[in-house]
């Protein structure tokens, strides 16, 4: 992985904070990453790790001590990664056993460096039992060690973490910022402004639309809102079906384009065209008006976000909920 | 040695120490005093009032050396002990990570063991909303009934969560929300001891920001110190926390107050940028539109905190905003901040909110999911009352038409009630004659030689020529079911197929109900509903060609999906 404060894209602010804290020892044990998705929350924990693991004089992390080489080959035995796992069909999520495994490990003596560094990725997914059960350790780690916890989502993180974290806020990278991210991974420059535009400051989504068919699943988002007002129940069914064997992170996506281009649609009725996610849509979107009353795009908005939610946060079968998606559409008019 | 958060290094160490819960420090330390101490207790309160930090001062004023003593020394062996949790005697015990009954088992194999090196064993039992039901039954007789010398403590967040039978056994604390005016004494007092220097307006702004939580205001000062070069001030807190300064909110309500929609948009695209919380903005705006609200009803009160608003702004917004209005817009953002807990997308929620605020016609009753079902409710009573109108029509019609051909009859009639040219059909005589006799057998025989038309010929076998005419054909039946069958479409169709075959003239078929049968079946209660809610009890005359075409529309979809099957409604007077 990369470690080096360079390889981080803006939060200029944020970078100089915690260096500070790094000079001072200052850095306090448990710290909360938060900020929208692909803004660098996760690559700039992974520095702080290496930063707080390198026992380099000076500048850290050095980048060639023993402790930042095993960090740049993602074999250091005092950095401790957690992520979300999923199971069979199952929403991933954080379980309480990889939250006993971590602790069984932080609370022996580090290994290579002076301390051990614990970076939960998307901590939002931990599930309650888990959460709760990170809360003393969270408190009081028994051993040496260092929590950096990231989300993308922080209310959704329990009171009682949330009061036990420092936090630190990242904000969305500038559009600029995110075409630089896309040019060094090799983007026509013309293609990443506009890539950029559609990002909304978050350079994994970006990255995310300029592989294979990124735009695909916005465009069919936009031909199904298309297909409103869904009268032919045949078509609910079709659709019904092709949605549901998308699988659940495509279609949570999909969910998140067609909420977007409501989004956009209300925009347009406010009169601010300039502030659309997808202005090449917009033709599309403006034609799409007539059909569409305000009150509806609204109602539609709603209906959408509570589909999500029960997409990402329920088992549900995924044809079912986009059937039911669908027909609570139709009965829009 | 590391550095130490200031929350973990501040942890009061004795009951003096402790902020904003003198009724439970001022109880506990009688007990002790007195000797009275409770063999199990159970602390509940939200997140950083001090419940851990409490368990923690009485398992040492117990097993202090210098007695059992409010105030435990910190010096000694004992208290030492305790604070670096390395106590025989007192065991702090995560409920949340240990949460089953095998733990729990394991915890009564050791709790009837005397104290090690103490006068008390004490057993804190942190989070412990956590454990499993299964668990808290197994505590259950332990906690009654424990060994002597043995005090569990049981601190919990969620105090809802922990079973009554629990909760009766043990004496029950309830730690309050600390002032914000007690956070900002124990501030000062820290950051003085530690060296910090802060201006009173930062850690008042720090005090207020925690929420009632000791542990965010340390954890908040602790940021605030490292981050800020000499002294702490409270445009550094702003800063650090990202709070939404009162400026913004101001910009954003004049954008509503003048429904200038995309002014809006650009303010939280801006707001955004400048990595600001959407939560917290959402809550300054509702705290604002509070203020006005209290204004509006009740003009400048001092009683009433009014969080900062200037008089002139509240008074310039009072003027914009209709009183109706500030509910549904406080619900619309409590909603969404409800929402902004799971959504990927926050920035659309508050989008979405915010607009809704500028258009309060266009999203005038935002329909949810369910409302759009009572929607299709609202349709179907409107369609059902019609239905029952018709009906009613019918039953006062003149009964001109034979007796033989009570109920059937009613759909012609509406057949001709829908198509105003055709006359009724029903005043056309009809007579038993030969010829018609002799078509009644021939369609019996036809049917039967088809294998197929079985079901069809048994049916009508049972039914009793009565009449035909030239443009009917009547059979009557004892049954209600079979009269039923044969009206129905596809039965229909075969046998006026067959009539026509053996008459050589289109005849519609006409089943009646023999006079003297089975008691009609009781009314369906959707008519019956709407016939009882119909204030006249005059049958309503309806003319179908005078109705809208929508409704005429409606009405014919409801008849052929009702397959014309009307009953009289009962009559209520």
């Amino acid at each position: 992985m990369e470690i080096s404060w360079e390889s981080i894209l803006g939060h200029q602010v944020n970078k100089e904070r915690l260096q500070q804290l790094l000079v001072g020892d200052r850095v306090p044990h448990a710290l909360l990453f938060c900020g929208p998705e692909g803004t660098g929350k996760r690559l700039t924990a992974e520095v702080l790790a290496a930063a707080l693991l390198c026992a380099a004089p000076g500048q850290r992390p050095c980048g060639h001590c023993p402790s930042c080489q095993a960090m740049r080959s993602e074999t250091h035995p005092d950095f401790y990664r957690i992520a979300p796992e999923s199971r069979g069909k199952s929403a991933r999520s954080i379980r309480i056993e990889q939250i006993r495994a971590m602790e069984t490990e932080t609370a022996r003596v580090p290994i290579l460096s002076a301390r051990r560094v614990v970076l939960l990725d998307e901590a939002d997914l931990m599930n309650e039992t888990a959460a709760n059960s990170l809360l003393k350790t969270l408190e009081e780690p028994s051993g040496q060690a260092v929590f950096i916890l990231v989300s993308s989502m922080r209310s959704s993180l329990l009171d009682t973490i949330l009061s036990r974290c420092t936090p630190v806020m990242f904000g969305p990278l500038s559009a600029d910022e995110v075409a630089a991210a896309l040019v060094q991974q090799g983007v026509a420059a013309e293609q990443a402004l506009v890539l950029a535009a559609l990002a909304d400051g978050s350079a994994g989504r970006a990255m995310q639309l300029a592989g294979d068919g990124g735009l695909a699943l916005r465009d069919d988002a936009m031909s199904v809102l298309q297909l409103l007002p869904l009268t032919d129940m045949a078509v609910i069914w079709e659709q019904g079906k092709r949605l549901g064997a998308l699988g659940r992170e495509p279609l949570a996506q999909w969910l998140r384009y067609f909420r977007m281009l409501l989004r956009d649609l209300l925009v347009l009725y406010s009169g601010g065209s300039g502030r659309l996610y997808h202005p090449d849509l917009m033709t599309g979107l403006a034609s799409l008006l007539p059909h569409l009353p305000e009150r509806q795009v609204f109602v539609a908005a709603a209906i959408t976000g509570e589909t999500e939610h029960r997409l990402v946060r329920s088992n549900v079968n995924n044809r079912l909920l986009m059937e039911a998606f669908l027909l609570q559409l139709r009965d829009l008019q | 040695m590391a550095y130490v958060a200031l929350y973990r290094k501040w942890r009061p160490g004795s009951f003096r120490d402790l902020v904003g819960q003198e009724h439970i420090s001022h109880t506990l330390a009688h007990a002790i005093e007195t000797g009275h101490v409770g063999h199990a207790y159970l602390f509940s309160g939200p997140r950083g009032t001090g419940k851990t930090s409490t368990a923690k001062i009485l398992a040492k004023a117990l097993n202090c050396e210098q007695g059992p003593t409010p105030a435990p020394c910190n010096v000694c062996e004992s208290c030492r002990r305790v604070n670096d949790g390395t106590s025989m005697d007192v065991f702090e015990i995560d409920a949340a990570s240990n949460r089953g009954i095998d733990e729990i088992r394991d915890l009564r194999e050791t709790v009837k063991f005397a104290p090690a090196a103490g006068r008390w064993k004490v057993y804190i039992i942190d989070e412990v909303h956590m454990l499993t039901s299964e668990a808290f039954n197994a505590l259950l007789k332990t906690l009654e009934e424990p060994p002597a010398q043995v005090v569990f403590i049981l601190a919990t967040t969620e105090v809802h969560k922990v079973p009554a039978t629990i909760q009766s056994r043990c004496q029950r604390y309830d730690f309050k929300r600390i002032t914000a005016a007690d956070i900002e004494g124990r501030l000062q007092y820290v950051a003085g001891e530690s060296g910090i220097q802060a201006e009173p307006d930062a850690l008042a702004l720090i005090a207020h920001q925690a929420d009632g939580g000791m542990r965010d205001a340390l954890s908040i000062l602790d940021q605030c110190a490292a981050l800020s070069d000499e002294i702490i001030t409270a445009e550094r807190v702003r800063d650090i926390l990202g709070l939404v300064g009162r400026d913004w909110v101001v910009r954003l309500l004049r954008a509503i107050a003048a429904q200038d929609a995309a002014a809006v948009l650009t303010t939280i695209a801006d707001l955004l940028q400048a990595g600001k919380d959407l939560r917290q903005l959402l809550g300054s705006l509702i705290r604002e539109l509070r203020a006005v609200m209290v204004y509006q009803a009740a003009g400048p009160l001092s009683g009433v905190d009014s969080f900062e608003s200037s008089q002139e702004f509240l008074e310039e917004m009072a003027g914009v905003f209709s009183p109706e209005r500030f509910l549904p817009m406080i619900r619309c953002l409590h909603d969404a901040l409800q929402e902004l807990k799971w959504t990927s997308e926050p920035r659309i929620t508050v989008e979405t909110a915010l607009l809704t605020l500028c258009r309060p016609e266009a999203a005038a009753a935002p329909l949810q999911p369910p409302a759009a079902a009572a929607a299709d409710a609202a349709r179907l009573t409107q369609l059902e009352t019609r239905l029952a109108q018709v009906a009613a029509a019918l039953a006062a019609l003149p009964k001109t038409a034979p007796a033989a051909v009570p109920v059937s009859t009613a759909r012609p009639v509406l057949r001709a009630a829908m198509s105003a040219e055709k006359p009724a059909e029903e005043t056309l005589p009809v007579a038993v004659t030969e010829e018609g006799k002799q078509i009644w057998q021939k369609l019996l025989a036809n049917l039967r030689a088809q294998p197929d038309k079985g079901p069809v010929y048994a049916c009508i076998s049972k039914g009793r020529f009565c009449g035909m005419n030239e443009r009917q054909f009547l059979i009557e039946f004892s049954s209600r079911f079979l009269k039923l069958r044969t009206d129905r479409d596809d039965y229909r169709m075969i046998l006026e197929g067959e009539l026509m075959q053996i008459s050589g003239q289109p005849l519609q078929l006409v089943c009646s109900l023999a006079a003297s049968d089975e008691p009609p079946a009781p009314p369906r209660p959707p008519v019956k509903k709407t016939a009882k809610k119909s204030p006249a009890p005059q049958p309503i005359q309806v003319d179908m060609s005078q109705l809208p075409p929508q409704a005429q529309q409606n009405l014919e979809k409801a008849v052929s999906i009702l397959d014309g099957d009307f009953i009289t409604p009962p009559s209520d007077s």
